[in-house]
């Protein structure tokens, strides 16, 4: 088949392999409980077989010629960025909060490129004093628990 | 309603609520001007730090940002033709064509006196018609409160336009998420895998943060590594020339203002229409009923006032549904029922009686207070407030990844929640990829308890009665919001198959 498929065809495919496994999961539930995840899992079904419809409708519309204002592919940076939160919210919880927002916000303005380095460090100093009254100071959030250095940032 | 309205006011003595209210205001206006930012972003990152507020500083706090957010994205787009936000679209022709004519600061003062104008009249049709709805549903018994929910649902999903089953789908989606805890009237797991932390279910707060703020992060992200992001560069404080104010004007603008703060709170009380579509069919009145139609598009004072009017207008007529029968219009006001929901307000002619009276009466107050304070920050710090739109994305995206995991920390002080938030972030992102809404989802997983519940407790009543249908013709009003329903369902349909016949 040499004509490309819309994607939603594939989006379709791929939901209603989910609703196959949630209808899988949900008829093991005893009782009344598995009502409502058993009916979700067939409506859930039914759109995703009209989404399928759909996609083949605009595969035989467009013949083959689509645009798409996001794609996986075209979305590396984001991708790569959201790699960079989960780094960060590592550093977060195994180091402290206030050691690795620092990091992550110099790193990412940079990355963001951002080219000046007196206002990279001038917010960062100015988000962290901010964050630090709002949230140690008036909120009372007990921060310090979590990170090994967490409780070197405890206010007394 | 004359002494609730007289507590609620004696509720702005307080410190706390007035420090909410100006916050709100200056940081809608704020999030507003940046492009590819909002209202729900903001309203979002909001949800964590009002956590410990009363909850009338809270949602005084949110829906000042919710209002003066649509005013913000009208002062980019006069300025610099790009709207901060949807809502401001309609704006943008004439606003801009009036700043290069070297007319800004007129322009801009139009869009502050229009926008409080609809603001104000906004905030009194809430104050009036709210409770007279809420009356209503103190009829409703669990049977209608479910058809209700799913009316919600069903309008959210409507948004996604003419992806219509993916915002379905993305609704269901959320009702199963809603659905993993242990079930609330039998005590029986459901989607937990022997998680014990998932036993007491998914909050909506982490989740919500997740899809509207993160992913949106991710959004930016990307266009600012491709060089398509909309920072703005020139400084729009330059396009603030020119008088303030012309003499006729307030004769010249008062009806189309009046008249499209009209339109504005009746077409923002039908689910699903919004401030944005406010804002263009009160355009396009004005332009239909002008002397002069030519000067639209072209600069244009009528024009703006009659969109800006309308959609500030809109959030006040948007909030009457919300208030009374819980039903979210917009993806804000999805956020606003989560947040009332985290605060204890659950819609309903409940929150008009008693002492919650005293509290929904406040936050109409403080919606009303804070259109007032919004034009007076308007009109005299046009030119400061303008220059926030500088501030360029490469700022802003960390500031807010780092609040949102610090704001999800801050709900119940576990890492597990920011985990969860950020799988929604990327979940959000990737539903954004391929086109699904991830607004129907929120309101899914908000209303997923409430919804099952008055579906099971309605089981139970029907039960004497020979079953749930014989119950449901004995129920005037369900009957009558099934048969709204199915006209929602069906608008769509019709209105495709009238256009093809056409």
């Amino acid at each position: 088949m040499n004509k490309q498929l819309h994607r939603d065809v594939w989006v379709g495919v791929v939901l209603l392999i989910f609703c196959v496994v949630v209808f899988a999961v949900a008829v093991q539930i005893s009782g009344q409980a598995a009502y409502l995840p058993i009916a979700l899992s067939i409506l859930m079904a039914l759109c995703a077989l009209v989404i399928t419809i759909n996609g083949l409708r605009k595969t035989k519309e467009q013949q083959g010629q689509f645009q798409y204002a996001l794609t996986v592919k075209g979305s590396k940076h984001a991708f790569m960025f959201m790699l960079f939160i989960f780094i960060y919210y590592l550093l977060f919880r195994y180091v402290s909060y206030w050691v690795a927002t620092p990091v992550f916000i110099i790193f990412a303005q940079k990355h963001l490129r951002l080219k000046s380095w007196w206002v990279n460090l001038l917010i960062t100093a100015l988000y962290l004093i901010i964050s630090y009254f709002l949230f140690v100071v008036i909120l009372k959030l007990p921060i310090y628990k979590v990170g090994v250095l967490g409780r070197y940032f405890r206010i007394v | 309603m004359l002494e609730y309205l007289t507590a609620a006011l004696m509720s702005f003595t307080s410190v706390e609520v007035l420090i909410a209210l100006a916050i709100g205001v200056v940081c809608g206006m704020a999030i507003g001007i940046i492009p590819g930012l909002g209202p729900s972003v903001g309203i979002a990152l909001l949800i964590p730090i009002t956590f410990s507020m009363t909850p009338t500083a809270a949602l005084v706090m949110m829906t000042a940002m919710y209002t003066t957010g649509v005013y913000g994205g009208s002062i980019t787009a006069v300025l610099c033709h790009t709207p901060g936000t949807a809502a401001s679209a309609a704006t943008t022709m004439d606003g801009y064509a009036l700043t290069e004519q070297g007319r800004g600061m007129e322009a801009v003062s139009v869009v502050t006196v229009a926008s409080v104008t609809g603001g104000i009249i906004g905030a009194i049709c809430l104050i009036l018609f709210a409770p007279a709805l809420g009356k209503i549903s103190l009829m409703f018994s669990c049977l209608e409160y479910f058809m209700i929910a799913c009316f919600g649902l069903l309008v959210v999903s409507g948004l996604t336009g003419d992806n219509r089953a993916k915002g379905i789908f993305s609704a269901l989606l959320g009702l199963l998420i809603g659905c993993v805890g242990m079930d609330s009237i039998t005590g029986v797991s459901r989607f937990t895998f022997g998680q014990l932390w998932l036993e007491d279910g998914l909050d909506s707060t982490p989740i919500l943060i997740g899809l509207f703020s993160i992913s949106q992060v991710l959004v930016l992200v990307d266009r600012l590594m491709r060089g398509t992001g909309s920072t703005i560069v020139e400084d729009p404080a330059k396009g603030l020339q020119g008088k303030r104010w012309e003499k006729g004007n307030t004769k010249k603008l008062a009806p189309t203002m009046m008249r499209g703060s009209l339109i504005g709170a009746f077409v923002g009380f039908i689910p699903a229409a919004g401030c944005s579509i406010a804002a263009w069919i009160s355009y396009s009145m004005a332009k239909r009923t002008s002397k002069h139609p030519e000067e639209y598009g072209k600069g244009s004072f009528v024009g703006i006032a009659a969109s800006e009017s309308a959609n500030n207008a809109g959030c006040g007529g948007a909030m009457i549904p919300l208030f009374t029968l819980g039903i979210p219009g917009s993806p804000v006001t999805a956020i606003l029922y989560g947040a009332m929901l985290m605060h204890g307000l659950q819609p309903g002619g409940q929150l008009f009686t008693g002492k919650q009276a005293v509290t929904t009466y406040s936050i109409f107050l403080g919606f009303l207070l804070a259109n007032v304070l919004m034009g007076i920050i308007g009109l005299t710090m046009a030119r400061q407030m303008a220059r926030i739109c500088l501030v360029p994305n490469s700022v802003l995206v960390p500031i807010i990844v780092a609040l949102a995991c610090i704001g999800t920390y801050a709900l119940s002080d576990s890492m597990m929640e920011v985990v969860v938030m950020l799988v929604f972030g990327l979940i959000g992102y990737v539903m954004k990829i391929f086109d699904f809404d991830p607004a129907p989802l929120v309101l899914g997983v908000v209303l997923a308890n409430i919804l099952e519940s008055n579906f099971r407790r309605a089981l139970i009543m029907a039960a004497p009665k020979g079953g749930l249908i014989p119950y449901f013709f004995t129920r005037p009003i369900s009957i009558i919001i099934a048969l709204v329903i199915i006209a929602f369902a069906l608008a769509p349909m019709i209105g495709k198959l009238m256009n093809k016949k056409a």
